[in-house]
């Protein structure tokens, strides 16, 4: 019961807007400086170290910025989901604040996903695009950011927007495992699962890890760049209250 | 650097990461533009408030 009491006190304590400013500013230097660690080192050992591909050649390489942003991309939109059902169900201002800092995030994870796979895919399978469900399913998600984005900035008072958005980003839910899964449920030109299935990954190790290690800096961009954004709109909407006061007072 | 040259595919993958670069570039600038820009508008709007101007009760509402 104490356990039960101590972890809620610590939810609410961690949802309170002076609070949350507070420790995210104390953790982001330690957050983007490992980040910066894991790109050197995800870069070096990806560029230089990782062999070269018997099927593609040096192109393969692409892999090592294409595959963290597509799983960035749906990793986000979970995120965004997530917080959103949080902000419809307990009305937490932070929910909301995070649910929306998601959104340009994600799409430009997503953007990247599909213009690095879009360049992949020139040397590879001679063409830019084609329309089958993986590319399309992903382009919808694009989609949905920017629909989310558009949603939120329609609507004029900022909780009532946020309860819009937070349903639309619930609904799109069901687009995810459609992109996860297309590659196995129709034919396509884009390659299988190689790392993310029950059986062993079909990549070797000295690919693997900078893969890994490219996926994880990925992630923790995304989780410095989003307290980025989640401080600058903390501020903006509690900027007549008496902490961003005696804080701005203070710088 | 023969490490870093990738023969036929140079122009694909030096693109490719150019481009990670610019986005994630992107992802950091814009929130710190933003945030600068937040902080001066409301230090800016607290000096008003403080010295009395005419214009200090719309702009408390404009939020």
């Amino acid at each position: 019961m104490n356990i039960f009491a101590s972890i809620t006190r610590l939810y609410h304590q961690f949802a309170s807007p002076p609070y949350f400013y507070r420790i995210s500013g104390l953790w982001l230097p330690y957050i983007m400086g490992l980040c910066a660690l894991l790109f050197a080192y995800g870069l070096y050992s990806g560029l230089i170290l990782a062999p070269i591909d018997y099927e593609q050649g040096e192109a393969y390489r692409i892999i090592f910025v294409h595959v963290p942003a597509a799983w960035m991309s749906m990793f986000v939109y979970m995120v965004m989901a997530a917080t959103g059902a949080i902000a419809l169900v307990w009305r937490l201002k932070l929910a909301e604040i995070v649910m929306i800092s998601c959104a340009p995030i994600g799409a430009s994870f997503t953007f990247l996903a599909l213009a690095t796979g879009s360049i992949w895919g020139k040397p590879m399978w001679n063409t830019w695009w084609v329309w089958d469900a993986r590319l399309t399913s992903e382009l919808l998600l694009l989609f949905l950011y920017l629909g989310v984005m558009a949603l939120y900035n329609a609507i004029e008072d900022r909780r009532t927007a946020a309860r819009a958005v937070a349903i639309l980003a619930l609904v799109g839910v069901v687009n995810i495992p459609i992109i996860h899964y297309s590659v196995e449920w129709w034919n396509t030109l884009h390659q299988g699962p190689t790392v993310t299935k029950f059986d062993k990954p079909s990549i070797h190790l000295s690919m693997l890890i900078p893969l890994l290690v490219m996926a994880v800096a990925f992630k923790l961009f995304f989780i410095g760049s989003l307290f980025m954004r989640v401080r600058t709109e903390l501020l903006k909407r509690e900027q007549n209250s008496k902490w961003v006061s005696a804080l701005l007072e203070s710088k | 650097m023969d490490a870093l040259d990738f023969g036929k595919y140079n122009l694909y993958i030096w693109a490719s990461y150019a481009l990670t670069f610019i986005v994630l570039l992107w992802n950091v600038v814009i929130p710190l533009l933003a945030k600068n820009k937040l902080i001066k508008d409301i230090k800016r709007r607290n000096y008003l408030n403080s010295n009395g101007s005419n214009d200090s009760d719309n702009m408390n509402e404009k939020t």
